[in-house]
């Protein structure tokens, strides 16, 4: 063997043997990759074609983020232009380079939530009032198409990014729209998995409380107002410590549930009391206290008290009618204790309308048209 | 006679002996290799457009009205990872055939200083020179993101603001952005990023050692660059189709992908330092092979 061939030999057993020796390394440097969901999804085809030659470059290069980031500011003009023009070309050009993007940085939690506000949101209403298409059925059809995406990306990304709390609460949000997905079971569920994960946002404990509170009316199921009270009353008593807290939507929530749990029997004389001496245990404000009898000593509070009561009664209603009896009861109950303005008046009679409440059951009347002056005499 | 001849002093000529390794000789090549990177021109240009990128990152977030600090991060960190190895590739392999062609490297080996020796002089110098490049852009980078710092804040508060959040909330809010912003494991991916430009510089360093142009050296460790940033993806592909053992094939490639942390670090993931130091210890195995196997070459390279 002459001395060049033995030199390329000892190199070929060299780096043959260096391989050998650190692949068990590799193999560990891999699953710890794995194990904390570095890197993206690896070159494919068509992530090549989503791409283009330039970026398809710039990727192999190991430049995944600027390529990431490229794509993105190319989506976001596509959006622009295509709002400005309306036309659907543009538009068309935004799902391919969302996933191209998404593949790129899969764990990158502002990607996911807004393709799916763009496909939930922004496609979702041009197909449902798209002028070129005649039957209303297939615009709905079509949006719906869009909101399901929508909701497929979010998903997609709550598996990708288990840990942040960002896309659950995007998730909840469209669960809980009521032109979208109009599901606040589902969305109390989403808010309170959300609770536990980092970028929680500061209200979120609080939204599953709002949550809860519309499935109880949306499905009149007398077990879920007592869940809902338990998850009011729990931040009530144990949220005193956090000084941020809003208390006022804890109040009326809390509140209005503690009147249905006691007309529907789920609250008993005897907890009732025992909470209103925790209540003063815990040296509430009088005037802000819910488990007590007395009648709210302001004006506020009476407003406050009507308001919570008149906007159950003007919220789409579900298939309960004795709920609704129960609501209807207590505006009526509360309406003396507070004035109302004209404009007020005729804006509730106007929602009372839209929600084509029974005229017998009506409680606001409208305000009268004003009288337009005679036509001329010719 | 022959006890005359013995007894006699031993006269050995100067060619013969062996001389010991020396830090000092490798210490005079990495100032003089240092020295002579800097004055060349190719790194005076990658280097201010790598500046005039990084300070005109500021820019790029005009065009995104989401992830401002991630745009500013991911171009800053994408310049000196590009600007390093282009310097990696070019500067190291521009050396041996440099000196070869000027005859100088015959007055360096001459002197004498072993062909070792000069071989880690001129890699060394070139990992310094990689260093220095990589601190001057990260301060630069550094001093973008915290030009920028105020404005995101002011921004945020006057979000805060409009949503009436409480004092505790907005301090909150603030300290996100400054965590993002002074985010420590960004150390953790620059480092990582000039331990895979130090990888580069040694391929391009092995392939210098056997090729006879620059642009042969130039040409052949992109495409082993290329290949390295790739072989990840096949090896995922093939144990796929035919299990793990095909992987030890391709297990001769150094896996360049295994470097690239910082856009998962950009992102707010956290890599423990146990994990980190894995991936260095895997790149200076890598790093000693290749130095070994161009000592191999070059030592008994005909010049």
């Amino acid at each position: 063997m002459q001395s060049r061939d033995k030199r390329i030999a000892k190199i070929a057993v060299l780096f043959v043997a260096a391989g050998l020796v650190i692949s068990p390394l590799e193999i560990s440097i891999q699953s710890d990759r794995k194990e904390l969901r570095f890197g993206g999804r690896g070159m494919s085809l068509k992530l090549r074609e989503q791409m283009g030659q330039g970026l398809a470059i710039a990727f192999l290069g190991g430049f995944r983020g600027i390529t990431a980031d490229l794509l993105w500011i190319k989506l976001h003009h596509e959006w622009e232009a295509g709002s400005e023009k309306n036309t659907k070309d543009r538009w068309a050009r935004i799902p391919p380079l969302a996933e191209a993007v998404i593949a790129l940085q899969p764990q990158y939690p502002p990607f996911y939530d807004l393709v799916a506000w763009h496909y939930a949101y922004n496609f979702y209403h041009r197909e449902l009032y798209n002028p070129d298409e005649p039957d209303p059925r297939v615009r709905l059809h079509n949006a719906r198409h869009w909101m399901f995406r929508g909701e497929t990306v979010l998903l997609e990304g709550t598996r990708n990014i288990p840990y942040d709390a960002t896309l659950f609460a995007a998730l909840a949000r469209l669960y809980d729209d009521r032109g979208k997905f109009n599901d606040p079971e589902r969305a109390a569920n989403y808010w309170e998995l959300s609770l536990d994960k980092e970028n929680c946002p500061a209200y979120a404990h609080r939204m599953v409380g709002h949550a809860m509170h519309r499935a109880a009316f949306q499905k009149g199921d007398p077990q879920k107002f007592r869940e809902t009270f338990d998850w009011w009353k729990k931040i009530w008593f144990e949220g005193r410590a956090n000084p941020s807290e809003i208390w006022s939507p804890v109040r009326r929530g809390l509140r209005t549930m503690r009147e249905f749990c006691l007309h529907f029997g789920l609250l008993g004389a005897e907890e009732d009391a025992a909470l209103a001496q925790r209540e003063a245990e815990l040296n509430v404000p009088l005037n802000e206290r819910v488990f007590t009898h007395a009648a709210p000593a302001s004006p506020s509070g009476w407003r406050e008290r009507f308001d919570v009561w008149n906007t159950e009664w003007l919220a789409p209603r579900g298939e309960t009618p004795q709920l609704w009896e129960f609501v209807r009861k207590k505006v009526v109950e509360l309406r003396p204790h507070v004035t109302l303005t004209e404009d007020e008046e005729d804006w509730y009679a106007q929602a009372e309308e839209r929600l084509e409440v029974p005229p017998h059951d009506r409680l606001y009347k409208r305000k009268p048209a004003p009288q337009s002056d005679p036509p001329p005499a010719s | 006679m022959a006890d005359e001849l013995n007894n006699q002093p031993q006269v050995t000529s100067l060619a013969a002996v062996r001389v010991g390794f020396s830090w000092a000789r490798v210490q005079a090549i990495i100032s003089n290799t240092l020295t002579e990177s800097m004055r060349q021109k190719i790194y005076m240009v990658l280097v201010l457009v790598g500046v005039a990128l990084i300070g005109g990152s500021n820019f790029i977030t005009a065009f995104e009205f989401q992830g401002k600090i991630k745009a500013v991060k991911d171009l800053g960190l994408g310049v000196i990872s590009a600007v390093g190895t282009l310097l990696a590739i070019i500067v190291t392999a521009q050396y041996l055939p440099t000196e070869l062609e000027r005859k100088t490297l015959y007055t360096i080996l001459s002197k004498p200083a072993h062909r070792f020796e000069f071989l880690l002089g001129k890699y060394l110098g070139i990992l310094t020179l990689l260093a220095v490049t990589v601190v001057v852009l990260s301060v630069i980078m550094g001093g973008v993101l915290l030009s920028r710092e105020r404005g995101l804040v002011e921004e945020e508060m006057a979000l805060s603001q409009q949503f009436n959040e409480t004092q505790e909330q907005r301090e909150k809010r603030a300290e996100t952005i400054r965590g993002q912003i002074r985010d420590p494991e960004m150390i953790k991916a620059l480092a990582l990023t000039l331990a895979k430009l130090a990888l580069i510089a040694a391929i391009a360093l092995f392939v210098s050692t056997f090729s006879t142009s620059m642009i042969f050296t130039v040409v052949l460790t992109v495409m082993i660059f290329l290949c390295g940033m790739l072989v990840g993806n096949a090896k995922d592909y093939f144990s796929e189709q035919w299990g793990r053992w095909v992987n030890f094939g391709l297990a001769f490639i150094p896996d360049l992908n295994t470097f690239n942390v910082a856009d998962d670090i950009l992102m707010g993931r956290k890599l423990e330092l146990m994990k980190s130091l894995k991936i260095f210890g895997y790149g200076l195995f890598w790093i000693a092979v290749l130095l070994f196997g161009a000592h191999l070459i070059f030592e008994e390279k005909e010049i």
